[in-house]
């Protein structure tokens, strides 16, 4: 879906720091069509640059970009059909009602306009803003406004959804609508690029992630796999409700698990997968008659 | 292409700009001023009780079209000034961007749907504009053509306003409006044409002198308030007298469409990288705008090496302002070195922008040789070989000064390039006093050695100036040429630091085990 060919971009540092800033320093990737492929790294790595030049808003410094085997420098709006943007900041038209916030960007992405109308409802509707449908934007909450800017983005129903920071700023009950949301658009088969510098934002979503730190890519690969590669272990304990249960002879005989202390009720250990990985050996560990 | 109508970009700024609420509140201002400004004049004036309706039909008229002329080019002037900035400075601009709109269709949604509320106001001003016509007596082709003036002229201001807002940066905002006001005013207050070029008005607010025009070939205004009326306003255009309203039209539409052109350029492009003609086009709207200054200039007004020098001098502004926008910043300039390795590019970019500046300034100083030579008395003195000479000056000046913008474009810093211009401006203004201190400007014999610091005195350069000290006009010239390579040689060092700075080969990824 998306690949990046030594794509580079550099800028000048601020006055009186000599060299330049290289944010993108010869990326290469390729993201496959249906992954939540994450980026994730400090602020400053580079990932809004990176994400900026993959929609066409900035042209690399050397390099080559292309979507769905597009180009993106030299077939910018025959590109831009196939993406849906949002970007790491809340800016929307406050002087527009939500339906005619969404209805422009139909029209701007030139939607047949028999399917405008309904489709703006459908999408408002998925974004839960039925109640907010004839309010102006500029009266929305936080939270409102960034499912705004996700409606806007998918309103035109691309096959890849690039997503810059969607989670900053929100609570965290809106952080785990949006996950939902994330999570069922990819049901649905698109791609979604996202990035975050919370890895946990992108953990619990993502099937691929890739880190970037000063504008290099540190690693590239399946979720687990990165993270694995990364030392991006967990420290787990587990304490058992009532004994009889060889916790600890259980843990070393799962796959992944290291370091196991065992400490009679309790055992604590060392696991290298995600948060839905250790989800699931829980489950396993209850099914197996651990009374957890 | 969408129709304008339901263009995206001018629906969402109708939807804003005319809410209900709004739209009457305005609609019925409107109506009040214009009971009022109706009242006023067919009461309280002169025209009210000299010469009946003719006279304040004729007043309302005139006031009407200078509201709505006032409304549409200062007003909507500033709301396209507005309207891509302020979505700059929201973030919304990019969400623009990346639509599927074509560069075409933004700009035209914006450039209608940003000065919509002026538009309205406008309309409702029609009435007042409508009940002075028809108690004025006025010809209906003078109406009609007084509001092509004032929308074709509108549409060029707000062309040139939106192209504005968009080169537009952080903190010139205000500035940008204030340039956008002064131009307004300079085009309102011309009407009866200058002696150097035999052209009325081009802008917006002619409109209220048109609508006091009589009938369409009648040589003597034939209504009662013939003192109120003027016949239709005639230009010399290469020598021939032609209406100015067809003229009007057609240089007003071409300057919009020129504005259009660099807007379609660079709309949806990375403001990194925005470049408002390409070099051929940069090199077109120079010869379009030097044929109508050849073209309206009046020939018997001053010797010809004095015309010479007029048009040469205008010029100078031109070429400032194209060498300006041709000029490159350090992203292209790293742009060109990184993706475009090639000998051709990268020679261009160490010596840019000499080329385009030479080659421009050199084409219309020989179109102002031609059209001095053509156009001239006869009897006067013209001598060919200096005419040639102080064109050759005029190129060697402007690409000396260009070529050292370009140097302080690239070098690192702050502002380098605002910095190049005050450095110029200070430049000059010290050697004019020191020159003025030391007589250079008042005896014939020091003159030559001005050449070598500002070109003033080469733009009078005659036979009698030349044969007293031919070898220091020519030392001036060589100079001005020497600073040329001088700037040069310091901007391909500049790029050369620019290119050194590269970063070292990037470690590859590592992929992780799947």
């Amino acid at each position: 879906m998306i690949r990046l060919q030594n794509v580079t971009k550099e800028y000048d540092l601020p006055p009186g720091q000599p060299g330049q800033l290289v944010a993108a320093d010869r990326l290469t990737m390729e993201v496959p069509a249906g992954e939540v492929f994450g980026l994730v790294g400090p602020n400053g790595a580079g990932k809004t640059t990176t994400l900026k030049m993959i929609c066409g808003l900035m042209l690399p410094t050397a390099g080559r970009i292309t979507v769905n085997n597009i180009d993106v420098e030299q077939q910018a709006e025959e590109v831009q059909q196939y993406i849906g943007y949002l970007a790491d900041f809340f800016s929307v038209y406050d002087d527009l009602k939500t339906w005619e916030y969404v209805e422009h960007f139909a029209r701007s992405y030139k939607m047949e306009r028999s399917k405008i109308s309904a489709r703006v409802r459908e999408v408002i509707g998925v974004l839960g803003l039925e109640t907010k449908y004839d309010a102006l934007v500029g009266g929305l909450s936080r939270g409102m406004k960034q499912r705004l800017g996700i409606a806007r983005a998918i309103v035109h129903d691309p096959p890849l959804l690039v997503l810059d920071e969607p989670a900053s700023g929100l609570d965290p009950k809106a952080r785990l609508e949006l996950k939902d949301l994330i999570r069922r658009l990819n049901r649905e088969g698109k791609t979604v690029f996202i990035t975050s510098h919370v890895l946990s934002d992108l953990e619990e979503i993502c099937t691929s992630l890739a880190i970037m730190e000063k504008g290099k890519l540190l690693r590239v690969g399946k979720i687990g796999d990165v993270m694995r590669g990364a030392g991006m272990t967990k420290r787990v304990r587990m304490r058992l409700a009532a004994p009889g249960f060889a916790l600890a002879a259980w843990l070393a005989s799962q796959p992944g698990v290291s370091e196991i202390k065992d400490a009679g009720p309790e055992a604590e250990f060392v696991f290298p997968g995600t948060d839905t990985e250790l989800a699931a050996l829980v489950r396993q560990a209850v099914t197996a008659g651990a009374p957890l | 292409m969408i129709a304008i109508w339901n263009n995206p970009e001018f629906l969402r700024n109708a939807r804003s700009q005319l809410r209900p609420g709004r739209s009457l509140a305005t609609a019925v201002i409107c109506a009040a001023i214009s009971i009022v400004i109706g009242f006023a004049i067919s009461h309280q004036t002169e025209y009210g009780r000299a010469s009946g309706s003719y006279g304040w039909g004729l007043q309302i008229l005139q006031t009407a079209f200078w509201l709505q002329a006032l409304m549409l080019a200062a007003g909507g002037g500033i709301a396209c000034i507005n309207s891509i900035h302020r979505e700059k400075e929201q973030n919304t601009f990019d969400y623009q961007r990346e639509t599927r709109l074509t560069p075409l269709e933004l700009t035209l949604g914006k450039l209608f749907g940003a000065p919509v509320f002026t538009y309205f106001v406008f309309l409702c001003l029609m009435p007042l504009a409508i009940f002075g016509a028809v108690e004025g007596h006025r010809p209906f082709l003078s109406v009609v053509a007084a509001y092509a003036v004032l929308l074709v002229a509108t549409l060029t201001i707000h062309a040139l306003a939106l192209l504005i807002s968009l080169l537009t940066v952080r903190g010139s905002h205000t500035g940008a409006i204030l340039l956008l006001l002064v131009l307004l005013g300079g085009t309102a207050s011309g009407g009866g044409g200058s002696r150097a070029f035999q052209v009325h008005s081009l802008g917006p607010f002619y409109a209220a002198e048109v609508v006091g025009w009589g009938e369409l070939g009648s040589a003597l205004p034939r209504t009662p308030v013939g003192r109120f009326e003027s016949q239709w306003g005639v230009d010399v255009f290469f020598g021939q007298e032609v209406l100015h309203v067809p003229l009007l039209l057609v240089i007003d539409l071409l300057f919009a469409a020129w504005f259009l052109l660099a807007l379609v350029r660079n709309i949806k492009r990375d403001p990194n990288y925005y470049e408002i003609y390409s070099p051929l086009q940069s090199l077109g709207f120079a010869i379009y705008l030097n044929l109508l200054l050849v073209a309206f200039f009046n020939w018997q007004s001053a010797p010809p090496v004095e015309s010479q020098s007029i048009l040469l001098s205008l010029n100078v502004g031109i070429f400032f302002c194209l060498g300006l926008s041709a000029l490159r910043n350090r992203e292209r300039v790293r742009r060109i070195l990184r993706a475009e390795q090639t000998d051709a590019n990268r020679w261009l970019a160490t010596a840019w922008p000499a080329p385009l500046m030479i080659a421009g300034t050199l084409a219309i100083g020989l179109l102002i040789i031609l059209g001095v030579a053509e156009g001239r008395n006869p009897g006067l003195e013209w001598n060919p070989n200096l005419a040639v000479l102080r064109s050759l000056f005029f190129v060697a000046w402007i690409t000396r000064d260009m070529q050292f913008l370009q140097w302080m474009g690239l070098r690192r810093g702050k502002h380098q390039l605002v910095m190049g211009v005050l450095y110029l401006v200070i430049f000059y203004v010290c050697a004019s006093i020191l020159m003025a201190s030391l007589g250079i400007f008042t005896k014939p014999e020091r003159i030559p050695f001005s050449a070598f610091f500002e070109p003033s005195a080469i733009y009078l350069l005659d036979h009698s100036a030349w044969a007293l000290r031919p070898a220091i006009w020519i030392a001036a010239f060589v100079a001005q040429w020497v600073l040329v390579a001088v700037f040069i040689g310091l901007e391909r060092q500049t790029i050369e630091e620019l290119e050194s700075t590269a970063s070292a080969p990037a470690a590859l990824p590592v992929a992780a085990q799947t």
